[in-house]
């Protein structure tokens, strides 16, 4: 199997993890773009006995991580009130979640979460991996991953909630 | 907020799946950069540029830490085996000075046998006693005795002229 083919079939995956983490379409090229020149020059040090995609995640998610701690200063978070009321006009709130919109908004909740907090609940909530796969993508152990994970939920879900009182707010 | 609504957020968020604008493109180029590698400008090893270009080198910064620590292990012993001479030496004179202290010993200096021909004093003028070895002293006696038969002489010599004059 040749690497342009390697390339293709593990792309869209990586752009997809890159892109959930980076929220962003540029940067999420440039990371995969990356994370590949790096499996190419480090191919002889893959273990065959472990899984391919798990160390790609490993790459991507490392070079995803540094990106947000070199950028997270100068990034400046998005206005929530900006999204909620641009997003969230429509009076049904669970109507309006079906748009692919929401997704950008999630996405720009996560905002507010740390690096590690925000690669974690990606890792779990959106990826569907496991404790342990998630413990040996990113080295942490299995209490922090487990309190990393529960901080982004209660973050994400006072968001939500913040979104759906100013909802009915509107709506009245 | 129910955990349903935030469960049902997340299933959503789950099904959108995000995609590059041009798969194609994409590994044309992640391609492109593999087959033509950007080749960086070569970098002149010389400690005239920046001394932080020799950091980078990794040999040298091996070889330079393992001397660091090498001088580093040497100085610590060499200081542990001067300690040990110090403390060595320290004993040797406590214990010299115990002896004498408990001996009422005086201990004199002793000048060197070679010294036949000359006789020293201490220099300290404080000193009442003056220390001389056997040699030197029975040469110092017969010396004087020397020059005690000596005087004799002249003095008869003397006293010989001195009645020669008053005969005169």
């Amino acid at each position: 199997m040749s690497f342009r083919k390697l390339v293709e079939f593990h792309q869209p995956f990586a752009y997809a993890v890159a892109f959930r983490i980076m929220c962003n379409e540029f940067e999420s090229e440039d990371v995969v773009q990356e994370a590949f020149i790096r499996v190419w020059k480090h191919l002889d040090s893959f273990n065959p006995e472990k899984q391919f995609k798990t160390w790609l995640y490993k790459i991507v998610v490392n070079l995803c991580y540094d990106k947000i701690r070199s950028e997270r200063h100068l990034k400046k978070t998005a206005s929530l009130d900006n999204i909620i009321l641009n997003d969230f006009v429509c009076s049904d709130i669970e109507s309006s979640i079906i748009n692919k919109d929401l997704a950008e908004i999630i996405i720009l909740l996560t905002q507010q979460l740390t690096p590690k907090q925000k690669i974690i609940f990606t890792l779990a909530e959106l990826e569907g991996l496991s404790f342990d796969e998630i413990s040996e993508i990113t080295g942490m152990t299995h209490e922090k991953v487990s309190s990393n994970l529960y901080c982004a939920r209660q973050s994400i879900k006072q968001m939500l909630e913040c979104i759906e009182n100013k909802e009915k707010i509107h709506v009245r | 907020m129910s955990d349903k609504f935030f469960d049902k957020a997340i299933g959503r968020l789950k099904n959108v799946y995000p995609a590059p604008s041009d798969p194609a493109d994409l590994t044309n180029r992640i391609m492109d950069m593999i087959e033509k590698p950007v080749i960086p400008d070569r970098k002149i090893l010389s400690i005239r540029i920046s001394h932080r270009h020799w950091l980078f080198v990794n040999g040298f910064r091996i070889l330079s830490t393992a001397a660091a620590i090498l001088m580093i292990l040497f100085f610590i012993l060499e200081q542990k085996q001067m300690n040990l001479k110090i403390e060595k030496l320290q004993a040797q004179v406590s214990r010299q000075a115990d002896q004498s202290d408990h001996m009422n010993v005086r201990v004199a200096y002793r000048y060197p046998d070679s010294l036949e021909d000359q006789i020293s004093f201490p220099r300290d003028s404080v000193m009442n006693n003056i220390f001389i070895n056997r040699r030197s002293l029975d040469y110092l006696i017969q010396k004087i005795r020397e020059l005690e038969e000596e005087n004799k002489t002249l003095r008869d010599r003397i006293i010989d002229t001195y009645d020669l004059q008053n005969q005169n």
